[in-house]
């Protein structure tokens, strides 16, 4: 075994309430720059919709992600010889009208106009050429239109349901929707990484986050193809991709990750998860509905002993190993089984899991009133959402999985109410419970992490034992008084 | 006396009839054995001129010289024997006196020794008569072309947007509607 360390998060849809602190907290941390306006690291989606860029998730649109070919794992976008021949002309790369024009207003206009009959207006202007433009799209401009006809309605996860299930959908009164936050996985593997030809793409050993080495990048822009997520972005002033960062340096000064530290619904979970290396391959090469239960397998139980003295044996700090068995995301991943990997089908192994929403309320028709149905807590079948569109989301079209999570979370909610309201038998409970295979221990430690829970237990940062990487190599000493901010260096080009 | 002074006569005009013979014979012995292999190698420049001018080939063309030997700054110069013979060229090349010319070669003139090599080379030139070379000009930009043909094709494949046809298919059905 191969025991490494990824710091990784849940985040619980449930609770998401698309109000876009985490997008705007990252946009003034990370990206406030020249030639990267249109890119957000962190962005929130209003699904079913098409996202940011539109359509990310039809990999036969943008050929990302990597497929199987024979018994082998290649990069859906091509090989190494692929790769190549294509390096002076990606075919696959977003346009700037997929992901959007970034735009600013003329606010000095509010204040500077000269005096006249008309009140003064502040005018779009795009931030790409800085001429008036109509805005035509925005990094959320489907935001709460779960009815578009033009953005819900070609959502790729709503055109693969049946007519029936499309209709379901849309129906007026049962409309639905609800938002998907989304980062870079930092994934376990990495599309990005096994794209960039000039090798600047690496997973840190000590937590797995993924990062871009700016001195190294060279521009070639293989890894906003290959990202399925098309979470790399191109910096159009500095010549070089970027991509999330998770806030490493926030993190290793103890802090939680910008977008973690300022969500308004508590949502966020951030921990350490244990896994073997070893099993990425294999793990990969499953079937798309295997994909979850597959990636589960690969995490390891903190508490083992022989996991400890395996991880022990490849270096993880016993810090780790206990950052690991108070992580909250271990407790979502594997405890209770109740978060799910985003689009697994796209096999780079994604660390950044959801929990799926138990949509809302059902409601019926009652004389012209509208009531919460009935049998809500009990009824999975009657899921305002159709459970494929949510596999297809989570599950790499695997209803089995959604449907065991629900019964999970129903069975959170009944024992809530069973607490609260009191109307609920204790045979019902019993039904819920065995359904879900959790006892009413979990169940209670599900409901406290969910709603109750404080930021350290949500957020679990581990020590990232910067100073031990420092003395590998140098003098922490030497390091601390010579090193300062480190080295800034102007994009080079080799012509 | 008289015997003696009439012989010394005879003897000095014997003298310089010999050494006239001799230039005349040494310089049309030496107009013939200017060496032609090593005027092609003056000419495409595989060995310098002694006081450091350019090699022919860089401004002008010759048959016979492949692809390399088709420059255009200056006058072909395939039919240049025909037209001038060997006094002529030597003339030429004595001076050099073009405008564009002067410039490289004032100061940098020819020996008397590659005048007669590239004489002799553009004499051995004319007589074998070979067929003009494909200019390089008209082959570079047949590879452009071909080139920009190739990226223009694969451009082709090229990912078109997804918004766009979205919002225009939806422009479309809306117009069925109404």
């Amino acid at each position: 075994m191969d025991i490494r360390a990824q710091v990784s998060s849940v985040f619980h849809l449930d609770k998401c309430i698309g109000c876009h602190t985490c997008s705007i907290a990252c946009k003034n941390l990370w990206t406030d720059r020249r030639g990267n306006e249109y890119m957000w690291w962190n962005n929130v989606e209003t699904k079913p919709g098409t996202g940011y860029p539109t359509q990310w998730e039809d990999q036969d649109k943008y050929q990302g992600g990597w497929e199987r070919v024979g018994s082998q794992l290649r990069l859906k976008q091509g090989g190494k010889a692929g790769t190549l021949g294509k390096i002076f002309h990606n075919p696959n790369l977003p346009t700037i009208d997929d992901y959007y024009e970034p735009f600013t207003y003329k606010y000095e206009d509010l204040t500077n106009a000269p005096a006249g009959k008309d009140q003064p207006t502040a005018r779009p202007v795009s931030m790409i050429s800085g001429k008036p433009m109509k805005i035509e799209a925005g990094p959320n401009w489907d935001d709460d239109l779960s009815g578009s006809n033009i953005y819900a309605a070609n959502d790729p996860g709503v055109i693969q349901l049946s007519e029936e299930e499309q209709q379901q959908l849309f129906a007026i009164e049962k409309m639905v929707m609800f938002h998907l936050p989304r980062i870079c996985n930092h994934c376990m593997n990495a599309a990005c990484v096994a794209s960039c030809p000039s090798g600047a793409i690496y997973k840190r050993g000590e937590d797995g986050i993924v990062l871009i080495n700016q001195d190294k990048c060279r521009g070639w822009r293989m890894c906003v193809s290959a990202c399925p997520y098309k979470k790399t972005y191109y910096g159009w002033s500095s010549g070089k991709s970027e991509k999330c960062i998770l806030c490493y340096p926030r993190q290793e000064a103890g802090e939680a990750p910008g977008c973690f530290h300022s969500c308004v619904g508590r949502i966020r979970y951030l921990g350490v998860l244990l896994y073997d290396a070893d099993k990425i391959e294999e793990t990969a090469m499953k079937a798309d509905g295997e994909l979850p239960a597959a990636q589960r397998e690969m995490i390891l139980d903190p508490f083992d002993p022989q996991v400890i003295a395996e991880a022990r044996q490849s270096g993880l700090a016993d810090q780790v190993i206990e950052a690991a068995q108070n992580s909250p995301v271990y407790k979502f991943v594997k405890e209770w089984g109740i978060a799910l990997p985003l689009h697994p089908e796209f096999r780079t192994l994604p660390m950044l899991f959801y929990v799926p929403p138990l949509l809302p309320v059902l409601s019926v028709e009652n004389n012209g009133t509208q009531k919460i149905s009935d049998d809500f807590f009990t009824s999975l079948e009657q899921a305002r959402l159709p459970l494929m569109y949510l596999a297809g989301l989570f599950a790499g079209g695997n209803q089995d999985e959604i449907k065991a999570v629900y019964r999970r979370l129903i069975a959170v909610r009944m024992q809530r109410r069973a607490e609260s309201v009191g109307d609920l038998s204790e045979e019902e409970l019993r039904t819920a419970r065995e359904l879900a295979g959790l006892d009413n221990e979990a169940l209670d430690a599900i409901y406290r992490m969910t709603s109750l829970t404080r930021i350290k237990e949500r957020i679990v940062i581990p020590p990232m034992l910067r100073e031990q990487a420092i003395e590998a190599g140098m003098d922490p000493e030497e390091y601390k008084q010579g090193m300062g901010f480190g080295s800034r260096k102007a994009p080079k080009r080799r012509w | 006396m008289e015997t003696s002074g009439w012989r010394a006569e005879l003897y000095r005009l014997t003298l310089a009839l010999a050494f006239l013979a001799l230039v005349l014979s040494s310089s049309v012995a030496l107009a013939a054995t200017g060496d032609a292999n090593r005027g092609e190698q003056l000419f495409t420049g595989s060995q310098a001129m002694a006081n450091g001018g350019s090699p022919c080939i860089a401004c002008h063309a010759l048959a016979g010289l492949g692809t390399a030997g088709t420059a255009s700054y200056g006058p072909d110069l395939s039919g240049l024997y025909a037209d001038y013979e060997a006094e002529g060229v030597a003339a030429v090349l004595e001076s050099l006196a073009f405008p564009s010319m002067e410039a490289i070669y004032t100061n940098r003139p020819l020996t008397e020794e590659e005048r007669l090599d590239l004489t002799a080379f553009f004499a051995q030139s004319a007589e074998k008569q070979p067929p003009a070379s494909q200019s390089l000009a008209g082959l570079i930009l047949l590879g452009v072309i071909i080139v920009f043909t190739l990226v223009g094709l694969s451009g082709l494949r090229r990912f078109k947007g997804a918004r766009r046809p979205l919002v225009e298919q939806a422009k479309k059905q809306r117009g069925v509607m109404q």
